[in-house]
């Protein structure tokens, strides 16, 4: 079972493609160089993916690796920017947490 | 003065290797529209619109391979509006195995790489929990044995706080495996090797014989066991495994490409040969 065409191949493929349409700049996803190789190199493993002869799965392999790496960098960034802390209140919003105001021009 | 600015960014440093959450870094707004590699004799490039990407050290950042050169290109296409840098792993690779900011040789790395493996994460079983420990010999015990058929050695595991020897054969076995690998594959691979805290679960990644998602929830094992327990948090754990994920797959992605072996020939399919 070397083939790309296998459906398991396939699947990644399409997460690949999935995955590169969320994070390109590109408008159109066929201007994108990696989503150009991509086919490219599926189309030229269609038959067997085995450059080595000992490895079975070795293109479908690296098709899964990429994906994984740029699901979970996205992923990263995702809860990174949701959890990321804001900083240390100011004293305005501390005293308005507990019903104060800060006097409006305070005086040296 | 120049003392307490001192001060002040040695706490900032302390603070930032401590909790990676807070860090704060200097960040940098996209400054360019388009991405794109150039051959450059039998190396690869790195074109941001017309400009060469460059290593910190100021050389230009050459790759070995065509897939490496598209997949840096893809990352650096993939950043919004300001460049986060350090979630851009394969390029930090790249750039760590150029620039050598370490001065290490490859002899160095696999010292290293020998000196972490006695006190590698699945050779150290649970002895207090019964459940944890039949659950990490139904998982580990697989890889361990595929370790120990595929390089032909023996490894014992650890009872107690010892780190269980470790032959003098296995060393050799594996300090030759290791040393095919060129610099820039060695430098990943330990930089997976820490990420997943095993060198075992990394040479199994290597192989094919894991995905990087398995690999390291077998590194994370203890922490499922106890997260199936106690819940889990998002901003801890998830995080934690995404990064980890993230690592071991950008160190995987240099492996595979940096080692592989060009062919020309090409195999055509069953349909294109019955149209010829």
């Amino acid at each position: 079972m070397a083939s790309l065409t296998t459906k398991p191949a396939l699947v990644t493929l399409r997460q690949l493609l999935s995955e590169l349409r969320k994070q390109s700049s590109a408008k159109k996803l066929s201007d994108n160089q990696m989503v150009q190789y991509v086919f490219s190199q599926y189309r030229k493993y269609q038959t067997t993916d085995q450059q080595l002869c000992k490895a079975a799965d070795e293109m479908h392999y690296r098709a899964k690796t990429y994906f994984d790496y740029m699901h979970h960098i996205r992923k990263y960034k995702e809860i990174n920017t949701e959890f990321k802390g804001k900083g240390e209140r100011s004293v305005e919003d501390t005293a308005r947490m507990v019903g104060f105001k800060l006097p409006h021009d305070p005086k040296p | 003065m120049s003392v307490i600015t001192t001060v002040a960014r040695e706490i900032l440093r302390s603070r930032c290797t401590n909790c990676l959450l807070y860090r704060t870094y200097a960040t940098r707004k996209r400054f360019y529209r388009n991405t794109g590699i150039v051959q450059n004799d039998s190396k690869w490039e790195v074109t941001l619109d017309h400009r060469r990407l460059k290593t910190p050290n100021g050389s230009v950042l050459l790759v070995n391979s065509e897939p490496l050169a598209r997949a840096i290109a893809a990352e650096w296409d993939a950043q919004s509006e300001a460049i986060s840098q350090p979630t851009m792993h394969l390029t930090a690779l790249c750039n760590t195995a150029l620039d050598n900011p370490g001065k290490l040789t490859s002899h160095d790395i696999v010292t290293y790489l020998l000196e972490y493996f006695p006190t590698d994460t699945l050779l150290f079983y649970n002895e207090e929990e019964r459940e944890l420990r039949i659950l990490q010999e139904k998982k580990w015990g697989p890889i361990l044995n595929w370790f120990q058929k595929t390089f032909d050695v023996t490894q014992d595991v650890s009872s107690g706080f010892e780190p269980p020897p470790m032959h003098t054969e296995t060393r050799a076995i594996l300090a030759r495996y290791l040393l095919a690998f060129d610099f820039a594959a060695l430098n990943a691979i330990s930089f997976g090797v820490e990420a997943l805290k095993s060198p075992i679960l990394m040479l199994a990644c290597i192989n094919r014989r894991l995905e990087p998602k398995e690999a390291v929830m077998l590194a994370r094992l203890e922490e499922e066991y106890q997260l199936s327990r106690w819940g889990r948090v998002p901003w801890a754990h998830e995080l934690n495994q995404a990064e980890l994920t993230a690592r071991v797959a950008a160190s995987l992605l240099v492996v595979h490409c940096s080692s592989e072996i060009h062919t020309s020939k090409v195999k055509s399919s069953p349909q294109q040969e019955i149209t010829q």
